[in-house]
């Protein structure tokens, strides 16, 4: 039986910040063997030995095989240890973990997929998966909004996808940091905000998101206002993660753990279970 | 199933001698009504008609912290190993051989095995013990008074008040082949009950299932609890419950834990978990400071939800086997049976 504690060397191959306090990551095993099989929407639990272990999403696609790529917003003791690595360094790495994205299902629809700040992250993985596999989804919609326009990630990257995917970024606050003023016009707001119109195919469309607790409500019934059908709204939640397997308990939600029957929820799944997405206080979301 | 006898003195030589091959636990007192699995010393010593430990024999499978492994400075990992002989818990009740079954149930789940809960499941041999229950006790309304399996030998003491006279006898149900082994050799020439004694343990066994003083229907718990998550008790239970997490610690199918790393002086760590519960305020939190359940009422609703309706849903049976530590432990009198029967009393439609 495999002792699924035990955590593999993996060497850092590249680490960057990227904006002020988010480290992109690229890694792979140390001992060669390659990258395990792994899927967009699943997760890796990445440790530096002595301080402690975290889930992090997986950022890179599986159609780009070599290495994983992750990012990682400083905001404590382990992400803070991560920041301080350098190329070279080893970090202790098990997984993959969690169900990924339908992708089977997905296969033929349009995606609409909302990212809200580091929500991004585990999306870019399904959207260089969609790009790099021409034919295999229809169009592929992201919807990507951040506090401000300095905040936005990966932003080079998906905008040089311009020609294959429609994406649209809007900002609560516009500081001029970026060199993408003229995408925002005067335009401020929400990722929610943007949500109206975008979806052309109701029937035939997948949304996935991933955002702050917040958002969810928001960006589901929005998107049910758009004539999704409810089976075709997914969601990637986050939740405190020890083991990433099942056993710990701390990822529990209702009858569902996070961490093995998610981090990818469909919404029936919040209908089911209300604490799963954060609803208004006394007010039945549901339509 | 076959009932073997075994007289009290014959039950002393084999303890003797089996703590001298295997780590031997047994029910200890351990202070008024209190009592403790500590490791064997005499027959004397050891208390047969205790009703139940403060810890549940998770411990032996779960202990309260385990290091997952150690790190040298040069990289190398090295697991710790288990002590050299296997273990014997003498003395289980059936609720508490129910618990380490819905362990099993658990660590094995989602074809991710807990590597080390199995480790130790494998060294660990199982005897039984009969009880009698006491005002806590619910396994009855939870089909867990008695243990169909998940034991390797069983004892029945039916005359549990008499434990001094010289001709006191003890039946025997044999359940794994390692009990037979166990007993080395025993096995084949204990005698048979007789059908009057089988007679009498029939007896015991009805006299016991009328002393039960607690009851609780399971078949609408599932229903009186998520219809009613927002029922104002919850509110009232947050406001009582002090969040100490006693009623999970003490609990035989509370399995919550942390994993965290420590370090040693000389550039080595660990990586070690640690027992913890789900009432307390850090449990769901995430870095940002964000708490998925930051009100004590959520907590203990949440307990609550997944011991009798979460774990049900996704293992086939409630994670509860009815021993009442949790009633007992808590202090300030949060009454796991009361809580449901309230809900369902005051909640569910009444036929006019
Ligand atoms: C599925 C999933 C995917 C994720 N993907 C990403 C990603 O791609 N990029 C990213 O940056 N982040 C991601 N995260 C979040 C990331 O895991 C956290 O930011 C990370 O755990 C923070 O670790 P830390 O040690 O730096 O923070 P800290 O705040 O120091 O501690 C980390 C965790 O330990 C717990 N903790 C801390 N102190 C205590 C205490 N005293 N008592 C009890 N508990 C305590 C906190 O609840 C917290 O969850 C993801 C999380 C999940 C669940
Ligand atoms: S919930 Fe209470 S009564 Fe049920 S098994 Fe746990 S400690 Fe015993
Ligand atoms: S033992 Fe009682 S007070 Fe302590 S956490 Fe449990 S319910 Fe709350
Ligand atoms: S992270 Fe431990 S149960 Fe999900």
């Amino acid at each position: 039986m495999n002792n699924l504690y035990l955590t593999a060397d993996w060497t850092i191959l590249e680490i960057r910040e990227i904006i002020p306090g988010h480290f992109f990551v690229s890694l792979s095993p140390s001992g060669g063997g390659g990258v395990p099989e792994y899927s967009p929407g699943q997760f890796f639990q990445i440790s530096v030995h002595g301080i402690g272990e975290a889930p992090v999403s997986v950022s890179s696609s599986p159609t780009r095989p070599g290495t994983l790529e992750m990012c990682i917003r400083k905001v404590g003791r382990l992400t803070a240890a991560i920041a301080g690595l350098r190329a070279g360094n080893r970090v202790g790495i098990r997984g993959p973990f969690g169900n990924g994205f339908p992708l089977e299902r997905m296969r033929g629809n349009d995606l609409v997929l909302l990212a809200g700040g580091l929500g991004i992250v585990p999306l870019r993985s399904l959207v260089n998966y969609a790009v790099d596999l021409p034919g295999e989804f229809g169009q592929v919609t992201v919807l990507y909004g951040a506090g401000t326009d300095a905040q936005l990630l990966f932003i080079d990257d998906l905008l040089g996808l311009s020609r294959d995917i429609n994406i649209q970024l809007i900002v609560q606050e516009i500081t001029g940091a970026g060199p993408y003023e003229e995408r925002f016009g005067d335009r401020t707001g929400f990722v929610t905000d943007l949500i109206p119109g975008s979806v052309t195919r109701p029937t035939r469309t997948f949304a996935a998101m991933c955002g702050p607790p917040v958002f969810y409500r928001y960006a589901v019934s929005a998107l049910l206002a758009e004539g999704l059908s409810k089976r075709l709204v997914y969601m990637s939640l986050e939740r405190r993660m020890e083991c990433g397997i099942g056993k710990c308990g701390h990822c529990g939600v209702g009858y569902r753990y996070t961490c093995v029957d998610g981090p990818i929820f469909n919404y029936w799944d919040a209908f089911n279970m209300p604490e799963l997405i954060e609803m208004r206080e006394g007010e039945p979301w549901i339509s | 199933m076959r009932v073997l006898k075994i007289s009290r003195d014959q039950l002393k030589k084999w303890l003797d001698e089996l703590s001298g091959t295997v780590d031997l636990y047994v029910p200890m007192p351990a202070g008024k009504q209190v009592h403790r699995f500590e490791p064997y010393t005499t027959f004397e010593e050891l208390d047969l008609s205790y009703t139940r430990t403060v810890l549940p024999p998770k411990k032996f499978v779960f202990p309260p912290e385990e290091v997952l492994f150690n790190r040298a400075p040069s990289g190398e990992t090295t697991v710790p190993d288990l002590p050299a002989r296997d273990l014997v818990l003498f003395g289980v009740h059936p609720c508490d051989i129910n618990g380490i079954r819905i362990l099993d149930t658990f660590f094995s789940s989602f074809d991710k095995p807990d590597w080390y809960y199995q480790r130790r499941r494998a060294r660990l041999r199982i005897v039984g013990l009969s009880c009698l229950p006491d005002e806590h006790c619910f396994c009855r309304s939870m089909d867990c008074d008695s243990a169909a399996s998940g034991f390797d030998l069983f004892f029945h003491d039916i005359d549990p008040e008499n434990q001094d006279r010289g001709e006191k006898v003890f039946f025997v149900s044999l359940g794994t082949v390692e009990g037979d082994i166990m007993l080395a050799d025993r096995a084949d020439t204990l005698p048979e009950a007789e059908p009057e004694e089988l007679e009498a343990l029939l007896e015991y066994t009805e006299r016991r299932e009328s002393a039960y003083t607690l009851d609780l229907d399971p078949s609408i718990l599932p229903q009186a609890i998520k219809l009613h998550q927002a029922d104002p008790l919850w509110d009232r239970l947050g406001e009582q419950c002090l969040a100490c997490g006693v009623c999970s610690l003490g609990c035989p199918t509370c399995t919550c834990f942390n994993i965290r790393d420590t370090n040693d002086l000389e550039g080595g760590s660990s990586r070690v978990r640690n027992w913890d519960a789900c009432l307390y305020r850090d449990f769901a939190r995430v870095a940002g400071d964000h708490n998925f359940r930051p009100h004590r009422s959520e907590r203990i609703q949440n307990r609550y939800y997944h011991k009798q309706v979460g774990f049900a849903e996704a293992f086939g049976k409630p994670s509860c086997v009815g021993c009442g530590r949790c009633i007992k432990l808590c202090p300030t009198g949060i009454h796991f049976v009361e809580v449901f029967q309230s809900l369902a009393r005051e909640r569910l439609p009444v036929d006019e």
